[in-house]
C-alpha cells in the first residue's frame, strides 16, 4: 500500500516536472509570426499599380517564373541588393523572367520609389502595397524579401536575397539566383526558405 | 484541518522524491536534452569593454544569469535606421530602470568584422549600455537562443518576465513610453 503510494507520488512528482519543463522551454506567450505562404502552395493574386500608375497582376503573368521583391529604397539592406538585382533583371531580360519590387511601407510615396528608382537605374516594374495588404497576404516582414513562383504560379522559394553579412557587399551564396536557375530548369531550388536580418515592412496600425 | 493519511504522506514523499532527484539531476547539468541553464547559473561577467562579439550561445547564457529580473532584450544595427532612432529612449529606458533590478541586453546584428563602426557608433551615441554583437547570420538560431521566433527584421525589442519566459515581442521601432508600460506590467 505503502510503497503503491509512493509510486504514485513519484509519477506526479514527474509529471508536474515534465509540464514545468515543457512550459519553461516552450515559447509561452509569444506571438507567431503571422502565416506565410507555404512553399509549393499557390500564391495569392494582387492587383497593384506600379509608380507610373500602371496596374499588374500575379495572373497576368501565369507561364512566366516571377520574382517579387519586398523592398524600401529607405532600408541599406534592400538599396544595397538593388544594383545586383538589376543585373539579374538584364541578365533574365529574355528567359522569361519576371522581376517585380513590392513597396508596402506606409510612408514612402510613389513619387519618392520613382525618383529612386530612376536615380539608380532600375528598370523592372516597383509596386505600390498600398496598407500592406499584399505583405499581409503572404507574410512578408523584413526588405529585402525575395518570392521565386513558378511558371504555374506556385512559391519555389522564400527569404534573402543572398547571404551577404553587410548591406552593400554581395554575399557568396546568391540564393535568388540559384533559385531562379533551378525553377527554370524544373528543379527544386536548394535551398528552398532562408531567413536573414533586414529592415522591417513599416505598416500601417490596424 | 486536514489529518495527513500514510497513504498521503507517502505520495508526499514519492512527490519529494521525484523533485528532488530532478532538481539535483538539473543541477549537475546531465540534464543534456535541455541546453538551457538553469536558473542559478552564473551570471556571464559584464565585461569592461563596450562593445563585445558573442556567439548565440553566449546570449542564452546571458540571458539564463538574469532570471530573477525582469530582462528586455533590444535586437538593433547601426545600418538600421529606426534603432539608432530609438538609442535615446533605451539609453534613458537603461539608466531609470537599472537601480530597479531590470536587466539590459543590446545585441547588434552588425556584421562582426563590423566592430569598429559599431564601437564608434556606442561612442558617438554615449550609450550608457554594453552593447554585443552577435555573430550569427541566422535569425532562427538567435531566436532560439532569445526563445522568441524572429522574422530577421529589426529593431525588435522582447520583454522577459522574472522566470525568463518571453511576454511581449514589439517588431519596429520603440519609444520610452512603450518600454516603460511593458515594464512596468512585469515589474
Amino acid at each position: 500500500m505503502q510503497k503503491e503510494a509512493m509510486r504514485i507520488g513519484m509519477a506526479v512528482g514527474i509529471f508536474a516536472l515534465l509540464g514545468l519543463a515543457c512550459w519553461y522551454l516552450g515559447f509561452a506567450g509569444v506571438p507567431k509570426a503571422s502565416a506565410a505562404v507555404e512553399l509549393g502552395a499557390e500564391m495569392p493574386n494582387f492587383a497593384l499599380k506600379d509608380v507610373n500608375g500602371k496596374e499588374h497582376t500575379l495572373e497576368q503573368y501565369r507561364g512566366k517564373v516571377v520574382v517579387l521583391d519586398f523592398c524600401s529604397h529607405e532600408c541599406p539592406w534592400s538599396r544595397g541588393a538593388d544594383p545586383h538585382l538589376a543585373a539579374l533583371v538584364k541578365e533574365y531580360a529574355d528567359k522569361g523572367v519576371v522581376f517585380l519590387g513590392i513597396d508596402s511601407h506606409h510612408q514612402t510615396t510613389t513619387e519618392a520609389i520613382k525618383k529612386y528608382a530612376e536615380e539608380k537605374g532600375l528598370t523592372h516594374p516597383i509596386l505600390k502595397d498600398v496598407n500592406n495588404e499584399y505583405a499581409d497576404a503572404v507574410g512578408a516582414k523584413v526588405t529585402p524579401e525575395i518570392f521565386v513562383i513558378d511558371k504555374e504560379g506556385k512559391l519555389r522559394y522564400h527569404g534573402a536575397f543572398d547571404n551577404r553579412t553587410k548591406p552593400e557587399e554581395k554575399g557568396s551564396e546568391f540564393y535568388i539566383k540559384m533559385a531562379i536557375d533551378a525553377v527554370l530548369a524544373g528543379k527544386d531550388p536548394d535551398p528552398q526558405q532562408v531567413k536573414a536580418w533586414g529592415c522591417t515592412i513599416k505598416r500601417v496600425s490596424k | 484541518m486536514f489529518s495527513m493519511t500514510e497513504h498521503g504522506r507517502s505520495v508526499a514523499r514519492g512527490i519529494t522524491f521525484a523533485l528532488g532527484v530532478a532538481a539535483l539531476l538539473l543541477s549537475v547539468g546531465t540534464g543534456t536534452a535541455c541546453s538551457k541553464p538553469a536558473g542559478n547559473a552564473p551570471q556571464a561577467a559584464v565585461p569592461s569593454d563596450p562593445v563585445t562579439v558573442v556567439r548565440s550561445a553566449d546570449v542564452e547564457k546571458m540571458l539564463g544569469g538574469a532570471r530573477g529580473k525582469v530582462v528586455v532584450v533590444n535586437l538593433w544595427a547601426t545600418w538600421c535606421k529606426p534603432c539608432v532612432e530609438e538609442m535615446p529612449y533605451l539609453a534613458r529606458f537603461y539608466r531609470e530602470y537599472r537601480p530597479k533590478n531590470v536587466a539590459f541586453f543590446a545585441f547588434s546584428v552588425d556584421a562582426p568584422d563590423d566592430e569598429a563602426v559599431v564601437r564608434r557608433f556606442h561612442k558617438e551615441q554615449d550609450l550608457p549600455f554594453p552593447v554585443y554583437i552577435v555573430d550569427e547570420r541566422d535569425p532562427d538560431a538567435l531566436g532560439k537562443a532569445i526563445q522568441t521566433e524572429l522574422s530577421g527584421a529589426v529593431p525588435v525589442t522582447i520583454f522577459y518576465d522574472r522566470s525568463g519566459a518571453p511576454r511581449h515581442v514589439r517588431e519596429g521601432a520603440i519609444d520610452y513610453a512603450e518600454l516603460s508600460r511593458q515594464v512596468d506590467a512585469l515589474i
